[in-house]
């Protein structure tokens, strides 16, 4: 009974939400509806499970007093005052403050660092050692320079030469992707929903 | 066979009494395994050694019992013997304070001092080789015939070795011959060790019995081989030793010292990226008079002109802050666009920071437009978690996925831009920024799929070749890349120019890259011409 009611709960429950995807029933609907309620509720639980970890890993390395204690208490100070910020003055504008003068131009930061890294990257990655570096090479600027929002200006062919790679070869090379991608989707529903595997019962 | 709980005897398979001491085996706890010999408990079906089956099969002989290891009982030591033992312990010790020798051992009638201290085959004449060098053979070579052969019973002269005496072997077990030296030869070698450190005390406590007991050296069975064990002797010595066959062929490469810029080049390099990046404080979009939008750009464009003053569209803020200096301009853009023509506006995002940046947006369009109003124009929903299943339920009902708005925290049949929205069909155009493929996958796969609302996808420049296949198939109405696409939407839509300068930094960070190229392979050139 252990492993026979988790298995046959998620076999109903896949089988009615793909049911409710195909099928337009109003009993199947309304379901359906819920059962995708309950995922966004469980999605959203994880996100705070997930900060009630993240407390506890760092407070038992402070408490624990290692040498990087310093940056974890930064980080749950941080934390913590977010949370407060969100939760307890939701309205002061805290919060947006927090984003706009914190997080946004950190993260944006990063990011402009990558400017750095990818030219110090093109130094090696543009060294013709053989005819594929050479193909690696014109390609690249080809797609760089056609990206340009004046490249129609450059020459006319630019644009289209560029469609012609995101075209054919990438699209080729991306369409193999998505299918192998698909068809392992459904594979793996298919080894779910026949209850092959249940990774979400515990052996 | 199965082992006899009370007596230890092996009877065969089936039997329900002892052959030797009739007792019951009902609750016998050993099986033996008839292929190797091992004990195994009586739950067991195979030998945990061998894995062989342990109830013996029909007409197969099982091994001689006598290379089974019988395990070890000690002797029982009434209190007697007890009593007796101490007495000959204090009877000896009290010989040895009057002759000067250590009692070394204890003694028992009958022996002399120096008989208990040196063990049985002490008398026996050592040779030269054995007292210099012991050998092994005989401990590990012949094996006798049967246990009680090999093994007979220890004398209780053999004097244990916590006591300071000899060594004891037993027989087939050679001790090495240098600790089997004459008392008087061992005294005056090692004074120290012949000082006896509980002489000149009285009433010392007895020995415990376990420690007056004999010594005895571990009953070595040395029985041969079967054909398991040699079986995964080999097998073992083939793991061990062989090399794995992935390693076959497989050639040792050696990390190749990366030939990087030299600290100068790299000074130089990265001095000309922040030359190419405040460029335009300088130029101010001397470049942006070259600017021709793209057909895909043109599109949207026009998809937008074309909407009827109050049509509903829903944005979806799907990136993060790292990509929002992508992003943001031609976001900033399409909703300068959208409020110009009057168009509501609902705004979400399935990542949580999302509609942070949102929010940010949509300040800059109030404080440009202050008839532009929250709530009658333009609503925030929020996050949307769940991914896939989250998309699944915008699709069935608005109202199911999101209750309340972000800001204002009212039901959204409350705000006049939410008031006549059931399900996403009731949106005239979608539009997802997003600075990865997997995001607009999902949409194009849990909404687009389902309901055949005008699609387009706004995103970094570095994803654009990852969603082609879905603009060929026509899922993707208009795809556009953010780098390029707000300067150009700027000035296709006629909407208040912030990115057009941007075009200025494009082309001189082209500039910087087709030169690293050059240089790049310039030098490279000129190292091979020197064969360095």
């Amino acid at each position: 009974m252990r492993r026979f009611l988790p298995i046959a709960v998620a076999i109903i429950c896949g089988l009615w939400v793909l049911a409710d995807f195909f099928v337009s029933h109003p009993l199947i609907d309304s379901v359906g509806a819920k059962l995708l309620e309950g995922v966004m509720i469980l999605a959203a639980f994880a996100l705070f499970a997930g900060i009630l970890n993240l407390l506890g890993f760092h407070a038992r390395r402070i408490s624990k007093d290692q040498k990087d204690w310093g940056y974890r208490l930064v980080l749950m100070v941080a934390l913590g005052g977010t949370l407060i910020a969100g939760i307890v003055l939701p309205g002061s504008g805290a919060l947006s403050w927090i984003f706009g003068y914190m997080y946004y131009p950190l993260q944006s930061t990063m990011a402009a660092l990558l400017a750095f890294f990818v030219v110090s990257a093109a130094y090696r990655a543009f060294r013709l050692r053989n005819g594929e570096a050479l193909i690696m090479l014109i390609t690249s600027l080809v797609v760089l320079l056609a990206q340009l929002p004046f490249s129609n200006r450059i020459s006319p062919y630019l644009p289209l030469l560029r469609k012609w790679i995101l075209d054919v070869p990438v699209t080729a090379g991306t369409r193999g992707i998505i299918l192998g991608t698909a068809l392992g989707t459904i594979t793996t529903s298919l080894r779910i929903l026949l209850a092959v595997d249940h990774p979400y019962a515990q052996d | 066979m199965i082992v006899c709980p009370a007596c230890g005897h092996r009877t065969p398979e089936g039997a329900e009494l002892c052959e030797a001491c009739g007792r019951s085996l009902a609750n016998f706890v050993y099986r033996v395994c008839p292929s190797c010999g091992a004990l195994n408990s009586a739950q067991h079906v195979f030998c945990h050694r061998c894995f062989a089956e342990l109830t013996l099969a029909e007409g197969e002989e099982p091994i001689p019992e006598s290379t089974f290891v019988r395990p070890y009982t000690p002797p029982i030591v009434t209190l007697e013997e007890e009593v007796t033992t101490q007495a000959v312990h204090r009877e000896a010790k009290a010989q040895a304070s009057e002759t000067g020798a250590l009692p070394t051992s204890e003694a028992l009638p009958g022996q002399t001092p120096s008989e208990a201290e040196l063990g049985p085959r002490a008398a026996a004449p050592i040779s030269e080789e054995q007292a210099v060098a012991p050998s092994m053979e005989g401990e590990m070579g012949e094996t006798p015939a049967s246990t009680e052969e090999a093994l007979p019973p220890l004398e209780a002269a053999e004097s244990p070795e916590v006591l300071g005496g000899g060594p004891v072997g037993a027989a087939g077990v050679e001790t090495p011959a240098v600790q089997v030296a004459p008392p008087d030869e061992t005294q005056a070698l090692t004074p120290e060790a012949a000082a006896n450190p509980l002489e000149g005390l009285d009433d010392l406590l007895p020995f415990e019995p376990a420690v007056t007991l004999p010594h005895r050296p571990s009953q070595h069975v040395s029985a041969a081989p079967s054909t398991t064990e040699d079986y995964e002797a080999e097998l073992f010595q083939q793991v061990a030793v062989e090399r794995a066959p992935l390693q076959e062929g497989a050639q040792v490469v050696l990390p190749r010292t990366a030939q990087g810029l030299p600290q100068i080049g790299r000074t130089i390099l990265y001095i000309l990226v922040l030359l190419a990046g405040v460029l335009p404080l300088f130029t101010w979009g001397q470049m942006s008079s070259f600017v021709q939008p793209r057909e895909s750009v043109l599109a949207l464009v026009r998809t937008i002109e074309e909407l009827p003053s109050g049509a509903e569209v829903l944005l979806s803020f799907d990136y993060s802050p790292t990509y929002a200096g992508e992003l943001d301009p031609l976001a900033l853009a399409v909703v300068r666009h959208l409020a110009r023509r009057s168009v509501r506006m609902v705004v979400m995002s399935t990542k949580p920071e999302g509609i942070g940046l949102a929010e940010a947006i949509y300040r800059t369009i109030t404080e440009e437009s202050p008839d532009y109003r929250y709530g009658e124009h333009y609503v925030l929903l929020g996050y949307l978690p769940g991914q896939e299943a989250g998309l699944r339920s915008l699709n069935t009902a608005l109202g199911d996925a999101f209750k309340i708005d972000y800001l204002q925290k009212r039901p959204l049949g409350e705000l006049s831009a939410t008031s006549g929205l059931a399900t996403l069909k009731d949106f005239d155009q979608i539009i997802v920024l997003s600075d990865d493929s997997l995001t607009v996958q999902r949409w194009v796969e849990q909404v687009q799929a389902q309901s055949d609302i005008p699609f387009h996808a706004l995103v970094t420049s570095a994803v654009e070749p990852l969603l082609v296949p879905y603009q060929r198939s026509g899922q993707l109405l208009s795809l556009i890349p953010a780098a390029s696409g707000a300067v150009e939407y700027e000035l296709a839509g006629s909407v208040k120019p912030s990115a057009l300068f941007r075009s200025d930094a494009y082309a001189a960070f082209f500039v910087l890259l087709l030169v690293v190229a050059l240089v790049t392979n310039a030098l490279y050139a000129r190292r091979g011409k020197r064969g360095s």
